[in-house]
């Protein structure tokens, strides 16, 4: 079994800070061997199965240009750490464990926040990408 | 950026530059003088090796210049620049005008797609890539200055062919410095690893200087980047410019950070989700 899935965020940073949106300026593609859906738009959704390791990374289409990840998050449930006060955002490994949570499939809805930059407007988010963590058999 | 014409006059290059980086928020000092620290702010693995990469570019630009447009070659700015706009208009509009059966109105650059009109534009368009692919000669005659088929254009954006008198207070737009070479404490003891980069940027004429940081070592370093000046020089009603040659001492300040887990904020674990 494949140990890590790599799920990589895409991001056009210029037109992105344009529009004030990620719609339509941001794509998700992930290599998970259990055929994910909607790969290569925001609606994302991960196949998973516990005890695989997943690590988010984002890239700017146009490379000169400036992105971070600054949060994702699975809400309701509450975050360990808090990005906040971190300064150099680059310094940050999205990665984590699929934990394993029971024998049926379940889909987890996650917010991805991405900082363009900096400045007042330059923190746009997401909360169409998901999780599916499959029965670990 | 320079302030071209005044550092040409003093033959004095670091009085008349005002340096500004894109790091501002991140911790650079002195943005907008001659005194830039830049920030560099690079991170490291556990076992101390380097984590991210951390590129420089170098574009200089005139004081004096008309505002660029940002360089992308995307369809909406294409033909933002104003020189060319002009550029593009004066000929359109001569084409018109060479045209009789078209009179009056001035202010719509159509062609008529009569077989005249059609090959006076196609010719006129064939000038104009000409002009674009002839660029910068150097004449070996005339003390190394370079001869240019650029006609000079005023600061408002028109063009004005290559009459210096045509020019009032000396406003035209002299040729855009180039950075010739980067050097200094900052490449001797390899914290930085500058080159020449081809790119689409007609700043230029299609290349840049670009600098990978090595951010294993944090601190202060400095660095000297050559600047290539141009001043018009006018003899036997000929134009032609000449470089000149100067120096600018700056400095980049290396920060390093320790990679960690975003959702952590230490170590690898499970996602947050119970």
């Amino acid at each position: 079994m494949q140990e890590q899935i790599n799920i990589m965020i895409m991001v056009d940073s210029i037109k992105a800070l344009v529009d004030q949106s990620l719609n339509e300026n941001c794509f998700m593609v992930d290599d998970s061997p259990f055929f994910s859906k909607q790969k290569g738009t925001l609606y994302l959704d991960t196949q998973c199965i516990p005890g695989q390791l997943i690590h988010w990374t984002v890239k700017a289409v146009d490379v000169q240009t400036p992105v971070s990840i600054k949060q994702i998050s699975f809400e309701p449930y509450q975050l360990y750490f808090n990005t906040t006060n971190v300064e150099n955002l680059d310094a940050l490994v999205w990665n984590g464990i699929v934990p394993y949570l029971g024998n049926q499939q379940m889909t987890y809805k996650y917010k991805v926040v991405l900082q363009i930059g900096k400045g007042k407007k330059s923190k746009l988010e997401t909360f169409t990408p998901s999780l599916t963590i499959l029965p670990p058999y | 950026m320079i302030d071209v014409k005044a550092a040409l006059e003093t033959r004095n290059l670091s009085d008349h530059a005002y340096l500004i980086d894109n790091m501002k928020d991140y911790g650079s000092q002195n943005e907008g003088t001659n005194a830039l620290i830049s920030k560099v702010n690079g991170t490291y693995w556990a076992d101390d090796t380097q984590a991210g990469e951390e590129v420089m570019n170098w574009l200089a630009i005139d004081i004096n210049d008309m505002p660029r447009t940002v360089q992308k070659p995307s369809y909406y700015t294409y033909f933002k620049t104003k020189a060319i706009e002009t550029f593009l208009k004066k000929h359109l509009l001569n084409t018109r005008k060479s045209n009789p059966k078209n009179k009056g109105d001035n202010s719509n650059y159509e062609i008529e797609m009569t077989s005249d009109g059609f090959e006076t534009m196609f010719d006129k368009l064939k000038d104009i890539a000409n002009v674009a692919q002839g660029g910068l000669k150097t004449n070996t005659g005339s003390n190394k200055n370079i001869e240019t088929v650029w006609p000079l254009v005023s600061v408002t954006g028109e063009i004005e062919g290559q009459n210096v008198n045509n020019f009032k207070d000396d406003d035209y737009i002299n040729l855009p410095p180039i950075v010739t070479n980067i050097t200094g404490e900052a490449v001797d003891l390899g914290i930085i690893y500058p080159a020449q980069y081809g790119s689409p940027n007609f700043i230029t004429e299609g290349w840049y200087w670009c600098a990978t940081v090595n951010t294993a070592k944090a601190g202060k370093y400095r660095y000297t980047a050559h600047i290539t000046l141009f001043d018009l020089v006018t003899k036997d009603d000929k134009i032609s410019w000449k470089p000149v040659q100067m120096t600018l001492d700056s400095h980049i300040l290396i920060s390093r950070d320790p990679m960690r887990n975003g959702f952590t904020g230490a170590g690898d674990s499970y996602l947050p989700i119970y």
